[in-house]
């Protein structure tokens, strides 16, 4: 298909009622399917297609918890609140840490605030290398998880797999933002390979400090207001919203 | 000529053409007379094997040497200039010494080094075994050559008026220069012709002699001005080297027109990168009744690979309407095909952002379009003969010649629609 075309009956059509748009459309078009005669969907089927994923959507909060990672994973556990806080009821969100070279905590999802807390509290730093890849291939695994926030400042793994589990997560229609920690010095590479996996996923890299609670509280409930109702919501919070604007700004097609 | 090779790197049975040109050459200019430093030997060896003296040249008053036939005879500028590895030991002592400088204190220097140098006139004479032709036979005179130089170490040419550099004189000669018979049938394309092509190699040999000249030249300067009058070499001289093989040269910048003239960057590199290949560079997912795939551009194709309800294996979703999706969506989740309902929906997410608020605006409107006369595109009160003047319209752009396997169902679509209003308006269907 060279042009995308909708061939509804009707919804081709210039509303003036000119035959221009629909046949220019078809002229244009080299359709190479056998095109189905369409029908208006049965009601009911509608309404259930329209009821997210049968739950509710959900989020993953994965943290770099490496040996050097002390003080922002300090920072993530005292905002986990933030998530399940922006859209109490709505939001289902699991944590996710790695260190010591694996995955050291996946939760299950949950709304309540003080399990992710509970949880939270088990987990202290250990040295290995990053496993940011691993917690993606989980969070593909899991249905409809509609965004992943990721604190880390390395990338330590094969650049390539991460592109592939981030093609994969597009497809899921899985959003990753990543908050990239440059306090410790900014390597290239790294950025490079967050920056790709935002980008294939429709994702955001922000800037990310520890030192900074609050900023960190406001960007995670703008990312949960963006799990929940994609960018729509998000622009129509973003006045009550201190990190929608931020977030906004960073997403693709908000230059 | 001694720097000039003429080797061309060919592949066995390769059928290489011959181009001829005209060049000019540079020629030294020498003032005094140049003597045979193997004369007596030459001379005892030829009355040995019975030549006649007279053939042996002892001297000759200057180079170039004129000759019989009134070309200039004596070695070009490429032949002047040699390049060859020297035993550090054996450089002249200016040259060690001026070497010795640039190197930092304390380091050693190498073993061997490699340098450029003057060429001694007294080589352009061959060995004294070497006489001026075989001893004759029946009485009959031999032909003697043009000159007694080794013929290797000199050029020849047509004197001109053309001006040279001082101490240089100019001359001006026949050439060839042999291109592989791929590279002139690509040449006969990009020029446009035979003759074209032909002249084109031929300018192209030209410049690439000149540029050698020019190279050699500055070699040549650079060695007179060098301490001992040894130019030993560095990194920084390599641009100034002589190419010496100018078909290859020739070749070379045939094969980057070519590549420009097709739109190719001749400077891309085309191998494949080391290790493992990449897999499919598209990534899809996919359940039981559906696949989507990330295209390169990132955004996502969906199709169905399995008929699903009213949609038969082979539709992409883009050609489905909005109704129909969601209604898939629906059955699927109901249905419990929930792999195949995430991807689904991430599809409707990427390609139409608002597909919720769509629908349920529909909805709320009471429903669809399948209004005849919006899908003829006519005016509700339109008269009889315009509809369908409308409908003929749209039939032929539905044609299957002009719309390819999409027509089946538009043109269904768009004669229901004409039957419809005829139906309404009680006309005799035909």
């Amino acid at each position: 298909m060279s042009k995308d075309i909708t061939v509804r009956p009707g919804s081709g059509v210039a509303k003036g009622g000119k035959p221009g748009g629909f046949l220019d459309k078809i002229r244009g078009s080299k359709a190479s399917a056998p095109a189905t005669v369409p029908h208006r969907g049965d009601a009911a089927m509608v309404a259930a297609a329209m009821q997210s994923r049968g739950g509710r959507p959900r989020l993953v909060f994965a943290v770099d918890a490496t040996a050097s990672r002390k003080s922002a994973w300090d920072a993530a556990q005292q905002t986990t609140d933030a998530l399940l806080g922006a859209l109490p009821g709505q939001l289902d969100v699991a944590l996710a840490v790695h260190g010591g070279s694996r995955i050291k905590l996946f939760s299950d999802f949950t709304d309540r605030p003080e399990s992710l807390r509970t949880q939270a509290a088990t987990v202290s730093c250990e040295q290995g290398l990053t496993q940011l890849v691993p917690i993606l291939r989980r969070c593909r695994d899991a249905s409809g998880v509609k965004a992943v926030v990721y604190i880390g400042d390395v990338f330590e793994e094969d650049g390539q797999e991460a592109e592939e589990v981030a093609a994969l997560l597009k497809l899921r229609g899985t959003k990753v933002i990543v908050l990239h920690d440059q306090s410790s010095g900014a390597r290239a590479d790294s950025a490079e390979v967050f920056a790709s996996i935002a980008r294939i996923t429709g994702g955001a890299v922000l800037p990310f400090d520890p030192d900074s609670i609050s900023r960190l509280r406001d960007i995670l409930e703008a990312v949960a207001v963006l799990a929940v109702g994609g960018v729509k919501l998000l622009e129509q919070r973003r006045h009550a919203l201190p990190g929608a604007t931020l977030l906004l700004e960073h997403l693709p097609g908000n230059p | 000529m001694a720097a000039h090779g003429r080797h061309v790197v060919s592949t066995p049975g390769e059928v290489r053409s011959q181009i001829k040109f005209r060049r000019n050459d540079l020629l030294l200019r020498h003032d005094a007379a140049l003597r045979d430093p193997h004369a007596a030997e030459r001379l005892r060896r030829a009355k040995a094997a019975g030549l006649d003296p007279g053939w042996i040249v002892r001297e000759v008053p200057r180079l170039p040497l004129e000759t019989e036939n009134g070309n200039l005879v004596g070695p070009n500028v490429l032949d002047m200039v040699e390049r060859r590895m020297w035993r550090f030991d054996a450089l002249p002592d200016a040259a060690k010494e001026g070497f010795l400088q640039t190197l930092p204190p304390g380091a050693r220097p190498p073993k061997t080094v490699w340098a450029w140098s003057i060429r001694d006139l007294d080589t352009l004479w061959p060995t004294p075994e070497t006489l001026p032709c075989e001893p004759p036979e029946d009485g009959e005179e031999p032909a003697l050559p043009d000159h007694p130089f080794s013929h290797g170490l000199v050029s020849g040419g047509e004197a001109t008026d053309a001006t040279a550099p001082q101490g240089w004189v100019r001359v001006s000669k026949q050439s060839t220069c042999q291109v592989s018979e791929y590279v002139y049938r690509l040449a006969v394309g990009v020029y446009g012709g035979i003759d074209e092509a032909y002249g084109r190699i031929a300018q192209a040999a030209v410049r690439a002699w000149e540029c050698d000249q020019e190279r050699a030249l500055g070699i040549w300067t650079l060695v007179q001005a060098a301490p001992g009058r040894v130019l030993i070499e560095d990194d920084s001289l390599g641009r100034l080297r002589p190419i010496c093989s100018i078909s290859q040269e020739v070749e070379r910048s045939i094969l980057l027109e070519a590549c420009r003239w097709v739109g190719i960057d001749p400077t891309m590199d085309i191998r494949r990168s080391r290790g493992r290949p990449r897999k499919a560079e598209q990534t899809s997912d996919q359940g039981r009744f559906l696949r989507v795939t990330l295209l390169p551009d990132n955004t996502v194709k969906g199709v169905f690979i399995a008929d699903f309800e009213d949609v038969r294996e082979g539709t992409e979703f883009h050609l489905l309407s909005l109704h129909v999706l969601v209604s898939a969506l629906g059955s699927l989740r109901t249905g419990g095909h929930d792999a195949d309902a995430a991807l689904l929906e991430a599809w409707l997410d990427s390609a139409q952002p608002d597909w919720r608020e769509r629908i349920s605006g529909e909805d709320a409107a009471g429903g669809g379009t399948d209004d005849p006369y919006e899908i003829l595109g006519v005016g509700r009160a339109a008269p009889m003969d315009e509809i369908t003047g409308a409908y003929r319209r749209a039939m032929k752009a539905v044609h299957p010649d002009v719309s390819g396997g999409a027509s089946a169902w538009l043109s269904r679509t768009v004669s229901s629609a004409y039957r419809q209003i005829r139906a309404e308006r009680k006309e005799t269907v035909a």
